[in-house]
């Protein structure tokens, strides 16, 4: 009969559950790691097709959708998920909406002036009744946000 | 008599968030993109706009 010596028996009776635990926990962990950042690439890849939409609504024909893509990139940049070379996507999407503008602006010679039209939709008078009920429910100490 | 451009509410808008995210971002923002975040409603008259000023310091 093969006789082992005593801390040889110690070490194969604590090693191999020790062992085979750490395996388990590193094994876990990588795992883990690799779902994250599959997580954070989906994330990634949804906030880069909403940028895409944004962008495409800002430049709308139609107001409504339009501030909505507005809205959006405002969203989207004060977002830490995209990163710092990603949010000039932002700003040439921007600067996409004031193309027309800017351009007669720069026609127009340095005296020119930038005018606001009037707002067909009634939007911004919707706006201000939110904020003038808004500020009145804060006055009567109402919960209401 | 000095040339008016036309901007919309959107258009703007916009060029207030390019003007405010040069603060952020250090980018150079053009004037015009400056007057454009700057255009005035065409309804308000100046003795409007000096009580809105007004009211709004107050508050």
């Amino acid at each position: 009969m093969t006789q082992l010596p005593t801390w040889a028996v110690y070490a194969v009776a604590l090693g191999t559950p020790t062992s085979a635990f750490v395996g388990v926990l590193v094994s876990n962990v990588l795992t883990r790691r690799g779902a994250k950042e599959l997580e954070l690439r989906s994330k990634r890849e949804e906030v880069l097709r909403n940028l895409r939409w944004a962008a495409e609504l800002a430049v709308s024909d139609d107001e409504g959708k339009a501030s909505l893509g507005l809205a959006e990139l405002q969203a989207l940049a004060d977002s830490d998920l995209l990163e710092a070379g990603q949010k000039s996507f932002i700003d040439a999407a921007l600067e996409a909406v004031i193309r027309d503008p800017k351009e007669e602006l720069e026609e127009a010679g340095e005296d020119a002036q930038a005018v606001q039209l009037g707002d067909e939709t009634g939007l911004n008078d919707e706006a201000d009744s939110v904020v003038s009920s808004e500020g009145d429910a804060r006055d009567e100490g109402s919960d209401h946000v | 008599m000095s040339k008016k451009v036309y901007v919309t509410r959107v258009q703007k808008d916009a060029a207030k968030m390019l003007v405010n995210r040069s603060a952020v971002t250090g980018r150079f923002v053009s004037s015009n993109v400056r007057k454009i975040a700057n255009a005035q409603p065409t309804g308000a008259s100046k003795a409007e706009s000096h009580h809105r000023t007004t009211v709004e310091k107050k508050k």
